[in-house]
């Protein structure tokens, strides 16, 4: 594991005071397992009923896997059956939808849950297809690490609905997020916000960026083990604006 | 003068396909024709060439339902022995025009893989001029723009698509009606397809653009014309066309050719007959 | 004839609808036939659709869907009004 630099540190701890400022994407992604797409041509009728959908950033489709990869904008809450709707409408079948849900482990009544950030949603872990519901226990043990430490953690797999609204996640990968925080001068309007979010998005490490023209900063978050601060600031800086860690120390 | 009913989505060059249309979206499909027939067995020594080029609208209805209209320009030459020596006669202009509905009533998909049933029906309309005169007086019915009929067509539709490579099967029938005291013949058709992709070899990321070797057959059967309901013995018979062809495929836009050539060709009588038809053209979706 | 109560249970594996599964299994009776089927298999997912099964866990009785469970939490009192645990007579 990488050391993580004493400067990104506080930028983390920064950003866990500021975290509950900004509303965010409860679920970042949807991919969809579509069923009869044979070439080309015929991809750009989901791509188009899948973007038709509101909250959708970006949708990515890839023929060889017949996955379509649906990222979701800030905030949007989708419902499993509108995306399956659109890959029908397009005159294909619809097969597994995964969802990448952001949020917190907790540990309540001998189960696992993950809470969603930005609201009440919960949904119970597991992992299917192991011999019995209770957690495989290597597995179960790195949850509880995650539930300890309250770290924010990107969960893969398979939603299921319960009564009640409940509902259970089939968890096929996770990782755990580490979020920093920086000041950004040089952004004069909605366009650099586009551009610097794209820059910072297109680094592999980088799960998701919200930039703020009128806070002037961005908060980064990303899959913990990678994440250098000072590569995103010279990132930040290469692309003509200027970057820095908040200088501001707030009490604890 | 007989054209297969085209299609416009992906899919085979002169062959119908049952692949799906998104609801909604519309794909554009432009070709050039180019069509020579000089093999004439009797005396009139008939060497005839035609341009032709449909444009094709496709339109997504529904999940299952399309629409589709073909609106052909067409430029006719006809070169003939007359008794004053050889004399081209020639028009040009819109030819009929083509609706139809296909329907999907049978669907399978697996990953990579889908099987389609589709039928379809549609009308031929007379908005081709079928009056059209010349110096030796009226140009003869089949060499005019259109029929000044209104002529009803259905068939039905199998395809078999996969990654590396697609199948489609097409049977039409179309039934001409009389105009003018003509009537052409009613025409048949059987279309095979077999398309195989073979660059890139390995799929890669994302959406590749995607190369195929395409070989199509095309059996067509007419019947007598009839003039003033009198069948016309040299007119009809039955053509089959290997038709070799070659597409490019990427997310939103596809290039073909494919040149369609005559193995067999049993007309009755003196019919003309076709030497080749070349095909080439593009389609884009929006 | 067939004398058998045909007892289908619509599962997605995870251990809220485990719970059930285990409910079920206890009281059942003699004359149920159980079958346990996984929401995440292609064949069970479709007949899911086909059924109008929107949350799970939902019990299916001599292809009925049972409505003690559909949209409320499981309990045994529901499910011995369904007539799971009854015997046939």
């Amino acid at each position: 594991m990488k050391k993580i630099p004493l400067l990104s540190l506080k930028a983390i701890v920064l950003v866990l005071l500021l975290l509950g400022t900004q509303a965010r994407a409860e679920v970042s992604h949807v991919s969809i397992a579509v069923d009869g797409l044979g070439c080309p041509f015929c991809v750009y009728g989901i791509e188009k009923q899948l973007k038709n959908i509101d909250g959708v950033k970006k949708v990515d489709v890839e023929l060889k896997t017949g996955q379509a990869l649906v990222t979701l904008e800030n905030g949007a809450s989708p419902d499993i059956s509108t995306f399956q709707n659109a890959v029908k409408k397009a005159g294909f079948t619809p097969r597994t939808v995964q969802i990448t849900a952001v949020g917190k482990v907790q540990a309540k009544n001998d189960k696992m849950h993950l809470s969603l950030r930005g609201s009440d949603e919960k949904y119970v872990l597991f992992v299917k297809d192991s011999a019995s519901a209770d957690l495989p226990p290597e597995f179960k043990g790195q949850l509880l690490k995650l539930a300890e430490s309250q770290s924010l953690v990107a969960i893969t797999g398979t939603p299921h609905s319960h009564a009640q609204g409940q509902s259970g996640l089939s968890v096929e990968r996770f990782s755990p997020l580490a979020s920093v925080e920086l000041s950004v001068d040089g952004m004069v309007c909605e366009r650099c916000v586009a551009r610097l979010t794209q820059i910072l998005e297109k680094r592999k490490e980088v799960y998701q960026a919200s930039v703020s023209l009128a806070d002037k900063r961005t908060v980064i978050e990303a899959v913990d083990a990678t994440l250098n601060t000072e590569e995103l600031i010279e990132t930040i800086n290469e692309a003509e604006f200027s970057a820095s860690v908040d200088s501001d120390e707030t009490k604890q | 003068m007989v054209f297969a009913v085209i299609s416009a989505n992906a899919g085979p060059i002169t062959t119908n396909t049952a692949l799906p249309v998104n609801e909604g979206e519309f794909i554009f499909r432009g070709q050039i024709k180019y069509i020579r027939a000089t093999d004439d067995p009797g005396p009139l020594d008939r060497e005839l060439t035609v341009w032709a080029a449909p444009s094709v609208l496709v339109y997504g209805l529904a999940e299952k339902l399309t629409l589709f209209g073909i609106a052909p320009y067409l430029d006719k030459s006809m070169e003939v022995t007359t008794p004053e020596g050889r004399r081209t006669r020639a028009v040009s202009g819109l030819g009929d025009i083509r609706v139809f509905g296909r329907y999907t009533f049978g669907q399978r998909d697996k990953p990579g893989e889908t099987l389609r049933f589709a039928s379809f029906v549609g009308l031929e309309l007379p908005t081709g001029a079928d009056d059209v005169e010349d110096s030796l007086g009226q140009l003869p019915q089949p060499l005019q723009l259109g029929s000044g009929s209104w002529d009803p067509f259905i068939g039905a539709v199998f395809t078999w698509q996969t990654l590396q490579w697609e199948f489609d099967s097409s049977v039409a029938y179309k039934f001409n009606t009389e105009a003018n005291d003509f009537e052409f013949g009613d025409v048949a058709s059987l279309d095979l397809s077999y398309q195989y992709r073979f660059w890139p070899n390995e799929l890669g990321e994302a959406v590749p653009g995607y190369l195929y070797g395409v070989v199509e057959s095309n059996l067509i059967w007419q019947d007598n014309n009839r003039a003033f309901g009198t069948p016309d013995l040299n007119s009809g018979g039955t053509t089959w066309y290997l038709t070799p062809g070659i597409q490019y495929v990427t997310k939103r836009y596809i290039f073909e050719g494919a040149v369609q050539l005559p193995v067999i060709q049993d007309l009755n009588g003196n019919g003309l007959k076709n030497d080749f038809i070349v095909t080439a053209g593009f389609r884009v979706n929006f | 004839m067939n004398t058998k109560r045909k007892v289908e249970i619509f599962s997605a594996g995870c251990p809220v609808c485990e719970e059930t599964v285990s409910l079920v299994n206890r009281i059942a009776c003699p004359s149920c036939e159980l079958e346990v089927l996984d929401l995440h298999t292609p064949a069970a997912a479709s007949s899911a659709k086909d059924l109008g099964i929107s949350s799970v866990p939902a019990l299916v009785i001599d292809g009925k869907v049972a409505d003690c469970c559909e949209g409320r939490v499981v309990d045994e009192q529901a499910l011995r009004s369904a007539g799971v645990g009854q015997p046939i007579t």
